[in-house]
């Protein structure tokens, strides 16, 4: 196996070093930025028109470009800017940037799913959105939502009604790795998943990977979303603040020191808390029992980031989010006595980084990070009781508290690189190290005297449960190349090196990567990938809804790390003048994945969950079309994915549904959004979306039968209408099919450009009004049966329960 | 403002419920036969179909069922049925071997065993009670001897409920003297002696404690309940005749009963549903040997030395 890996990293190596050799070049690189703010450009073409060479930006703006001694012409093109042409005769490497300027008629793209470089590049299943297309998009409450908007991509599938989960081609909601500025975040969910943590405000690019996974990228099976946030603008400092239906937000980014060092500072509330403190206090209003509740959350993004000289620059990254839940009950027990019931949930993550870019030649730039994620959730019991002194007995205190606590630590560092030996070939090489501290379920316990011995001394005074810890290693070494091999023929291949000790276990982890793509005319073009993925971590979870007491949890010596196989294939068409097409298909085998067992449950415990899971495989299949067009008054997509997702567990002790497929429970044959931007004026814009898909699969229980008793006296006492007293005998899992989901929402933009007085900042208002669901239709969120109701000559029926009728919604925004 | 706000609120929460068209149609029922043979009672086979999900009607029994019982070799044909119940002229003990046999026209053979556990060694328990405290405490304890082998127990207490009751099948009041599982606030064991921090698996559902004696293996150790009552209820305790119950089962009933409680503590949203097990060839159902040992509880009461407080009220 050695001698393997050592053969297929020589393989690489050679491969790498093809095509350096070559006649005497110059390299010219820069930054790509936009001249307003300062922001560099992720993604821009540098072209040179008289050879066709070429290079994109990479994540930090920075291009290079090795071309032949020669007259260049240069062109700089990125969507929403004016194109830049640079002419120069290239005699030595050169340092050039270029400073784009945002045209006005390309703000009229309100929304938009941008394929990378469309047909040219040899990344397939791979979609980056700007995010002001995003924010466009009309969704729940009015509040913009980038998970939300890439569930309306082809590929990419919600759970429940919105949800913000995330199943992509046929993956689980804990396939796929949030990057947020190259950190991990491992709870991406607010308010029990009906929104994301991230704050679009503070968000620059967005890039998700279905498949065809870059070398870089690896601990995920089923794809990869990559969100980058603003530096700061380096010319002055501007922001905005906004106001929706739920929650207040505030964005400030400017320099700290003129083009050396920028802020930016985006801070997220909800304040329903606040609105509904007087229905909570009028449910509770009486002299007996005072009630105060409350749920909000909040998150923080703060950049710094400072330009040592055009070749060194320092980025440090901080975000908080966190949600809350708290209970306040005070209790008149009797005259001479009182009680009080707190009870607090916190749960959220904690990222902090710090990245050093440097361009070590104009052909090498690197990349160092160090960073810290923290996921933790907290909760929090506390009863007191006071009861005053009488003639009859003394006063008398007694408090009993309990908290439950789990949480992961992670440090990282890592180092990138990006070669550019020549337009040709682009190589990104680098290494990462993470050091995972998982802290699963601490409960604590603590009482006073009085409560022990009321309890009679079932639980000690100060009681700590399972203090367990679980330290674990993880390390990546990744290389991969995209390479040009002709104009028709471009691949970009890769592999990546994982291994993940615990518990004294090293699991090891070889990862091939390659993608092709042959140009088959003009704008034409068909496009292959193949990638293999490992995942060392599972997330626990009851429901399809987030929750806190959702627990992630390493592999172990028992439960073998997850790894899928995926090809993928696709056309990719640009109808000149009208619209891109794009059709994709994919074919995907999941091993070692996990199911619950029957009747197994987490709800924050995860004490002996390796017993509570069986292993086994999964499938997926599917094809994906994207119609899109991004130009005009007219804009947006149609996005439609067919597919097909079984799951198998048949391994000997590990069976479920009788050792035959089922389908999963996400699998959904036909999934169909449409999204339609519509630029009135430069005062109004409109957007609409619509979709339908088929409907979530469960198990249904056919048949119910007695239980079992010990005397004839316990039979008969049954109650025929109660759940006690019988069983179910549930028929093959997910044998039902929910009704179909379909769902229309509305949205308009009302743009107000204020005349700036002397000396002030220019002015600028948005309104936005949006409906959800429009229509009114009552989509299934949960089915469960009951027997208020009856159906056909059925004492009881199947009930369906819908969350979100019709739901109007208003936001206004400032901008300064 | 509030006039404004609530009523939107109040609109945005309501939950929307509808009835959902299905085309499933009712599939075939199951005959299900349930026995528990105890050593304190005469054995009997409850026989019944299954009912279609969305019906709530009593399970019909199987009235033109047979069912012979085999005991260590001998075959005892039923002596009558009673409703879905069927009888035998046996009373099961310990050790002995168990063979049910079913057959309904139209159906498969049915048949399935088991064999009745040792009955619990253990000795008259010991019951305390403290009215002084905001709660009835109880403490009883009594030592039990764990034979060699794998040996599951079921730990209960019951009291006597005699009285009349509202009959709403009959619309009349019933005369009723039974026994049920009465309910505690509170109801802890402890193996006191060899301490044992805690019983691997230890099920408490409704205040009957299962559990296996995988990790607590000795010849003989001490157990101790704590419970708490209720000051209305328990202000006699005698008065509600009050009995521990303490069954030895056997690994089917063990399995069955563990099921049946992960399937009923957790409810349906949490869990994929439950296949329960069972033991019965040619049906669904349990037949699972009991042993059982019940000891009426005398309580004395305990006076903490350093109170003279009244107790509450």
């Amino acid at each position: 196996m050695i001698l393997g890996v050592k053969k297929n990293i020589l393989t690489i190596v050679l491969l790498l070093l093809c095509g350096i050799a070559k006649s005497q070049t110059f390299t010219i690189s820069g930054t790509v930025i936009d001249s307003t703010s300062g922001e560099t450009l992720i993604g821009a073409a540098v072209m040179d028109m008289r050879s066709g060479k070429g290079a994109l930006t990479n994540s930090q703006g920075r291009y290079s470009l090795t071309l032949r001694s020669d007259s260049v012409l240069l062109r700089v093109t990125y969507m929403g800017y004016q194109a830049i042409f640079d002419s120069l005769l290239l005699k030595a490497n050169t340092h050039r940037n270029y400073k784009m300027h945002s045209t006005l008629e390309l703000k009229t793209v309100v929304i938009r799913g941008q394929r990378i470089d469309n047909a040219k590049s040899s990344q397939m299943s791979a979609v980056q959105v700007p995010i002001e297309q995003l924010k466009a998009v009309p969704v729940l409450f009015g509040e913009a939502d980038l998970v939300k908007a890439l569930q309306l991509l082809p590929g990419v599938q919600s759970g429940s009604e919105g949800n913000s989960g995330f199943y992509v081609r046929g993956g689980g909601p804990d396939e796929n790795l949030f990057l947020l500025d190259g950190v991990p975040l491992y709870n991406v969910s607010h308010m029990g998943g009906f929104f994301s943590a991230f704050n679009t405000d503070a968000v620059k690019n967005v890039t998700l990977y279905k498949g065809s996974f870059p070398a870089n990228f690896s601990g995920r099976l089923s794809s990869v979303l990559d969100v980058t946030t603003n530096n700061g603008n380096d010319k002055k400092i501007h922001g905005n603040a906004s106001i929706g239906f739920i929650s207040a937000k505030l964005n400030l980014e400017g320099p700290i020191r003129s083009e050396r060092t920028t802020f930016c500072l985006s801070a997220r509330r909800t304040y329903a808390d606040f609105l509904l403190q007087p229905l909570v206090r009028k449910l509770a209003d009486n002299r007996d029992y005072k009630l105060s509740a409350g749920y909000y959350f909040y998150d923080i993004n703060g950049k710094l980031t400072h330009r040592f000289n055009d070749r060194s620059r320092l980025f440090a990254s901080y975000y908080m989010g966190s949600d809350v839940v708290y209970t306040r009950i005070r209790t008149l027990a009797t005259d001479v006595q009182e009680q009080y019931l707190n009870f607090d949930t916190k749960w959220g993550n904690i990222v902090a980084s710090a990245r050093w870019n440097y361009e070590i030649t104009p052909k090498l730039f690197m990349n160092l990070t160090g960073a810290y994620t923290r996921y933790s959730n907290r909760v929090g019991v506390k009863y007191e009781t006071e009861t005053l002194e009488t003639e009859e007995q003394e006063s008398q205190q007694s408090t009993f508290s309990m908290n439950y606590l789990s949480k992961i630590n992670d440090f990282t560092i890592r180092s990138d690189f990006d070669f550019t030996p020549n337009p040709d070939h682009s190589v990104k090489f680098g290494a990462m190290t993470t050091f995972h501290h998982f802290t699963p379920e601490v409960a604590d316990a603590h009482l006073d005297a009085f409560s022990a011995a009321m309890m009679n001394s079932a639980f000690k005074l100060d009681t700590i449960v399972n203090q367990q810890k679980t330290p674990a290693g993880e390390l990546s070494l990744y290389a991969g190349d995209d390479w040009s091999i002709s104009d028709a023929v471009k691949v970009n291949y890769g592999l990546n090196l994982s291994g993940f000790l615990v518990e004294g276990k090293f699991y090891p982890t070889l990862q091939p990567r390659l993608s092709g793509r042959v140009m088959l005319g003009d704008g034409i073009s068909l496009k292959a990938g193949y990638a293999y993925m490992t995942q060392f971590m599972h997330l626990l979870s009851t429901t399809s809804v987030s929750m806190p007491t959702d627990l992630w949890v390493p592999v172990t010596k028992h439960v073998a790390p997850m790894y899928a196989h995926q090809v993928a294939a696709g056309l990719f068409y640009e109808i000149s003048g009208i619209a891109d097409l794009s059709v994709e298909s994919y074919y995907k085998h999941m091993n070692n994945i996990l199911e619950y067992k029957d009747g197994a449950s987490f709800f924050g415990n995860s004490e002996g969950w390796e017993e509570k899971v069986v292993m086994g495989n999964g499938w997926a299949y599917g094809v994906e079309v994207l119609l899109q067009r991004d130009f005009g008054n007219l804009t947006g997509w149609i996005g439609y994915t067919w597919s097909k997702t079984m799951r198998l567990f048949d391994r000997p002790g590990q069976v479920l549904n009788h050792g035959n497929p089922f389908p999963a429970k996400y699998d959904r044959r036909h999934d169909l959004s449409i999204v339609v931007s519509y630029k009135l004026n430069d005062r109004i814009d409109f957007s609409a979306t619509w979709v339908y898909s088929t409907g979530n699969a469960a198990t249904l229980s056919m048949q119910e039968y007695a239980q079992a008793q010990e005397t004839a006296q316990e039979y008969a006492d049954i109650d025929p209408e109660s759940w006690r007293g019988y069983l179910t005998q549930p028929g093959d899992r997910n044998n039902f099919r929910m009704p179909d989901y379909h769902r229309m929402d509305i949205g308009a933009n009302f743009h107000r450009q204020f005349e700036p007085r002397e000396g002030r900042r220019p002015l600028s208002r948005t309104i936005n009004v949006s409906v959800y669901n429009l229509y009114n239709r009552k989509n299934p969120y949960m089915i469960y049966e009951s027997h208020e109701y009856s159906y056909k000559n059925y004492n009881g029926a199947l009930v369906q329960l819908s969350i979100f009728p019709i739901l109007p919604s208003v936001a206004y925004t400032l901008k300064f | 403002m509030k006039k404004i706000l609530f009523p939107i609120i109040v609109a945005l929460m309501i939950s929307c419920e509808k009835v959902v068209e299905f085309d499933i149609q009712d599939s075939d029922r199951y005959v299900v036969v349930n026995s528990l043979p105890c050593t304190d009672s005469l054995v009997f086979a409850n026989i019944t179909y299954s009912r279609f999900f969305l019906d709530n009607q009593s399970f019909p029994p199987v009235t033109n069922a047979k069912a012979t019982l085999e005991v260590n070799g001998t075959d005892y044909p039923s002596t009558g049925r009673d409703g879905a119940n069927f009888n035998f002229a046996y009373r099961a003990l310990a050790g002995d071997s168990l063979t049910l046999r079913v057959t309904v026209p139209g159906c498969d053979a049915i048949f399935c065993g088991t064999r009745i556990p040792s009955l619990p060694d253990m000795q008259a328990p010991l019951a305390e009670i403290d009215t002084l405290q905001p709660f009835n405490t109880a403490e009883i304890t009594f030592t039990l001897n764990d034979p060699s082998g794998r040996n599951y127990y079921y730990i209960y207490i019951t009291e006597r409920d005699s009285g009349t009751r509202w009959n709403r099948w009959k619309e009349k009041w019933d005369t009723i003297d039974t026994v049920v599982t009465p309910y505690f606030n509170c109801l802890n064991m402890e193996i006191t002696r060899p301490e044992v921090n805690s019983i691997e698996g230890m099920m408490n559902y409704f205040n009957k404690l299962l559990f296996c004696d995988s990790l607590i293996e000795q010849s003989q150790y001490e157990v101790k309940l704590s419970l708490m009552m209720l000051k209305d209820t328990a202000e006699h305790p005698l008065l509600k005749q009050y009995c521990l119950v303490v069954e030895s089962l056997s690994p089917e009933a063990h399995r069955y009963t563990k099921e049946v409680i992960a399937a009923q503590g957790m409810g349906s949203y949490f869990t994929e549903p439950t296949r329960i097990f069972s033991n019965v060839n040619g049906a669904l159902g349990i037949f699972a040997g009991i042993a059982k040992r019940k000891y009426p509880l005398t309580f004395t009461y305990k006076q903490p030395e350093t109170s003279t407080k009244r107790p509450f009220k």
